[in-house]
């Protein structure tokens, strides 16, 4: 006969063998990495903590009284999980690079390493825990309740002892068995594979146990058809006529909210990940386990709706249905899948929560007190840190209790367990925000999540007390001081709606709209900035994190003496022993490079938290230590110093080419004023010899008073010849000037260049035959159009051949001219077959009053007529060069570009 | 299939999985009739959700494999 003292005793047997595996497990992952335990199916079954009790139990009694519902509890999870892809994915990997152990340290880390943000969460999730926790309290009594209440016999030892006495025993049992299990030692990375195995163990367990209750009911029941139809026949609606409302939206929400903001699913899932890659099998594993738990759930409610006496209690159908039955065996393996469900949840949910308390408040408040880190009590943080785990295990099942107690009087389990999911779900919003937004800031998610949990207390958490308190009571009725718009299930007047959608609209609206709406309000600060990216970039970046906030000239030993403290003394020294022999310095004088001190505060903060690594070394290494602010600070001004430089170096670059530019015009002015006082100079010589002879002669005119005629005559003849000498200068000077300074007008116009050129030697053959030599007339271009100014032409190439005329002093001086078309441009070339051109005067011919010393040749001109010719050229877009002639003596060529049209018929 | 191909079918499958099992899509199949004995609405859920484990089994065999991180802990952290 089944009694309460054998399932008692059955229970303990069963804690005993977890705890062996527990053991075993611990002991052949530390032997042995991978293998089994770490494989993807055992990470998968450990995901199943999530069903807990309350699906053991609890879902049958929400399938008896409200249909199809209990499904959107796990809809929820396979959305999640399916999508896996998209965040649970981020997570796992975010968490494992930045060595996250908790919801609490991801967003204290993704927000600028806050620890207010992580002290909220943590409170938050331990007082949103709490129904949780009595949940599994309130099945585990109920079923030994259930058991012990068949007979008289079957109490045993637990005559005299009541629910709530039971529940005590039951959760300082846990408590205990919590201890043991999960603070035996610290990881560095939270990681516990011996838990882990049990879990594991238990999601067999549990499913098993559930599936055998079904296929039992199944058959006692004729099988689908005839369960369904008996219940049909009894008036059980079997047909969801209001399922799929809004409390089926708000119960998918929530669930699909739970699995990844539930403290003991982030700690499976993502903590005690070991694998990214195990995560793809968990996507379609994890969903399969649960449907195959979910399949006989609706059989089983409608079977006991039928076959159970009036007023049995739905949520214990699991276990009373073969118990009724008369298979005890049955009922204690279900009475076993049900304290398997609520002993895996109470052992991860309370390692989950004890390291977030002892993480965020207990570590940061000891190192607060604690005036120098080494200088606290030799025992080290190690066992500080266990300890405050364990206080906080029993802290978090004491809670657990005493919701318990206070709520003893509502029956259902499904409610309480979706009060506790409701709180949780608090954090989605900020989670999502971590992860996709950038722009969320620290400001942002603590509003957001304290607002979140504000309303959450208010309209679903406070309404627990309904029945046990009078206070709370009348506040649900008439609202606080009678302020009938701040009743908690009635929220600013909106009415009518399930308490359920009530809390969850509001809570999550108001939450998620202060988040959106501080954030953009607010700005974010550098460190924020940098873990943002840390974040949300996750899958993009390429370089290690890096980020290191300290100098790196922290003594060797104080760090040391920190991570021993912390990650005990083999980690201490495998980790600088590394760093020894990858610097190849030796342990004593490493140098600890800032790369270095990053990757403590990481291992670091793989067992105490982001926020509390973060204080520690700053502690340690106190005299070194910047805040990263300054850091920023630095850099900014950093940057501004090279802006700044860049700038001045532009300035200087431009301040340089100026000046050389100036040089340059300095030199050509001071060129040009030497060649103007060279000009005046010569002008003023070739003024004064004409303008002396004048004198001379007219001196002697005057004084001399018997000269003959014929004298006289001569003299006259002397001075008005040297008077158009100097009227011919003064006008080529003129013509000069004029030219080169533009002011001459000048109107460019076709012009036949052959017949300018047959003209020029016209004129020139009178000059020619008094010298008696002859102009040969060489090659002629037929006909050339040039855009010329006639007379100007005419004028330069007389020039030319005159020049060729005067100064050639051989014995049968000769004169060719030559004109031709080559490439679109007309030349005349004017040759003789004088002397030529000494080489040292070729370039300086062309220079103002440059004459040449041309042997025997009488100084006629002024030495401007080259220049004048050239300035002319230049002006009718032609080019007057001396070139090497084929003969000996002088070649000048004119080239003038012809005309388009012509150049095209000219080709 | 490429990467982006790959990733958008996996977001495609988990909207179109969310808005398989809301209204008013649930709402096509209460037909208070039933099939084996069960509501059509029981068939449609479970059949709905068999679906889903059947398609992240064959995206999770698909999806490409991501790049080790920069600066994992060592060993198989």
């Amino acid at each position: 006969m089944l009694s309460a003292d054998l399932v008692i005793a059955t229970a303990i047997a069963y804690v005993g063998l977890l705890f062996l595996i527990a053991y075993v497990g611990d002991r052949r992952t530390r032997n042995r990495p991978g293998g089994l335990l770490r494989s993807p199916l055992v990470y998968t079954l450990s995901i199943s903590v999530y069903c807990t009790s309350w699906t053991f139990y609890g879902a049958v009694g929400s399938a008896a009284r409200n249909g199809l519902e209990y499904l959107a509890i796990y809809l929820g999870p396979t959305l999640v999980f399916i999508g896996w892809w998209f965040i649970l994915r981020r997570l796992v990997r975010i968490s494992h690079e930045q060595r996250i152990t908790s919801v609490a340290d991801l967003l204290s880390s993704r927000f600028g390493k806050s620890s207010r943000l992580a002290v909220l969460v943590t409170v938050i999730a331990v007082i949103a825990i709490a129904p949780y926790i009595a949940l599994q309290l309130k099945a585990v009594t109920s079923s030994i309740q259930a058991i012990a209440g068949t007979s008289e016999m079957a109490r045993g030892r637990l005559t005299g002892i009541d629910e709530v006495g039971l529940a005590f025993g039951i959760a300082a049992g846990m408590a205990l068995f919590t201890i043991l299990f999960g603070t035996r030692n610290v990881d560095a990375k939270e990681q516990h594979h011996g838990v882990v195995a049990a879990i594991a163990f238990e999601a067999v367990v549990k499913l098993t146990a559930l599936i055998a209750v079904g296929v039992f009911v199944i058959y006692a029941g004729g099988g689908f058809e005839g369960i369904f139809s008996t219940a049909e026949a009894a008036g059980v609606e079997i047909y969801s006529s209001d399922t799929f409302g809004t409390r089926w939206v708000a119960m998918n929400l929530l669930s699909f909210a739970a699995i990844i903001c539930l403290p003991r699913q982030f700690q499976i899932t993502v903590v005690e990940n070991s694998d990214e890659n195990h995560l793809r099998t968990a996507s379609w594993a994890f969903p399969l386990y649960m449907l195959a738990m979910s399949l006989f759930i609706l059989p089983i409610a409608l079977y006991g709706l039928t076959s159970m006496p009036e007023g049995a209690n739905p949520d214990m159908f699991v276990l009373t249905l073969p118990l009724f039955a008369g298979h005890e065996s049955l009922a204690l393996f279900a009475f076993i899948g049900g304290f398997s469900s609520a002993t895996s949840m109470i052992i991860v949910e309370s390692i989950a929560l004890s390291i977030m308390v002892s993480n965020h408040i207990v570590m940061p408040v000891v190192l607060r007190l604690a005036s120098d880190a080494r200088a606290s009590d030799g025992r080290g943080v190690s066992r500080l840190l266990l300890n405050s785990r364990r206080f906080s295990i029993v802290l978090i099942l004491a809670l657990g209790f005493a919701y318990f107690y206070l709520t003893r009087d509502s029956d259902a389990l499904a409610p309480i367990g979706l009060i506790s999911f409701a709180g949780v779900a608090q954090f989605l919003p900020a989670i999502l925000a971590a992860l996709f937004w950038r722009e969320a800031s620290i400001k942002a998610a603590t509003a957001a999540v304290a607002v979140g949990f504000v309303v959450w207390a208010w309209s679903s958490f406070l309404p627990s007390f309904e029945s046990t308190s009078t206070t709370v009571a009348a506040i649900m009725a008439k609202g606080p001081w009678g302020i009938t718009w701040l009743r908690p299930e009635a929220l600013f007047g909106l009415e009518g709606l399930d308490p359920l959608v009530h809390a969850v609209f509001w809570s999550l609206f108001l939450n998620t709209a202060t988040l959106a709406v501080v954030s953009l309000l607010t700005s974010r600060s550098a460190l924020e900035r940098l873990q943002t990216n840390l974040f949300v970039n996750v899958f993009g970046r390429t370089s290690g994190s890096g980020q290191t906030f300290m100098r790196g000239s922290a003594a060797v030993n104080d760090l040391f003496f920190v991570a021993q403290r912390v990650l005990g003394d083999e980690r201490a020294v495998a980790l600088f022993g590394n760093e020894a022999s990858e610097s190849g310095q030796v342990w004593t004088d490493l140098e600890p490079t800032p790369a270095f001190i990053g990757r403590l505060e990481r291992e670091l903060a793989g067992s105490i938290g982001a926020a509390s690594a973060h204080v520690m070394l700053s502690k340690v290494v106190s005299g070194d230590a910047i805040s990263l602010e300054e850091v920023m600070q630095m850099a900014d001004e950093t940057q501004q110093a090279i802006e700044y430089s860049q700038q001045l170096e532009k300035t200087s670059a431009e301040l340089r080419s100026t000046a050389d530019q100036l040089e340059i015009a300095n030199r050509q002015l001071r060129d040009l004023d030497q060649a103007k006082d060279e000009f005046l100079s010569q002008v003023s010589h070739e003024v004064r010899t004409p303008m002396t002879a004048i004198r001379a002669f007219s001196e002697i005119l005057l004084e001399a008073e018997d000269l003959k005629g014929a004298e006289r005559e001569k003299f006259i003849s002397t001075i008005h010849k040297e008077s158009l000498r100097l009227t011919t200068l003064l006008d080529e000077i003129l013509d000069l000037s004029a030219l080169e300074r533009g002011e001459r007008g000048w109107e460019n116009q076709p012009v036949d260049a052959e017949s300018v050129l047959e003209q020029a030697v016209h004129v020139c053959h009178a000059l020619a035959r008094q010298r008696a030599m002859t102009i040969r007339l060489a090659r002629r271009a037929k006909a050339a159009t040039v855009s010329a100014d006639p007379d100007r032409l005419g004028q330069v190439l007389i020039n030319l051949i005159s020049n060729a005329i005067k100064y050639n002093s051989t014995e049968h001086p000769q004169v060719t001219v030559s004109s031709r078309i080559v490439d679109g441009a007309y030349c005349v070339e004017v040759a003789d077959n004088g002397p030529g051109i000494a080489k040292a005067e070729r370039g300086k011919i062309f220079e103002k009053f440059y004459r040449g010393r041309r042997a025997g040749a009488a100084l006629t001109g002024a030495g401007l007529g080259l220049a004048i010719s050239r300035q002319i050229v230049a002006r009718m877009n032609g080019k007057l060069e001396l070139i090497e002639g084929t003969r000996r003596g002088a070649c000048f060529r004119v080239t003038l570009p012809l005309l388009k049209a012509e150049a095209m018929a000219g080709e | 299939m490429d990467r982006g191909k790959l990733v958008s079918a996996a977001l495609v499958f988990s909207i179109a999985s969310l808005m398989a099992i809301m209204p008013p899509l649930t709402g096509l199949f209460q037909w208070h009739a039933r099939f084996f004995g069960l509501p059509i609405e029981v068939i449609y859920l479970f059949c709905a959700w068999a679906g889903m484990v059947v398609g992240a089994f064959l995206l999770a065999r698909a999806m490409p494999r991501d790049p080790p991180s920069p600066d994992a802990p060592g060993g198989t952290g």
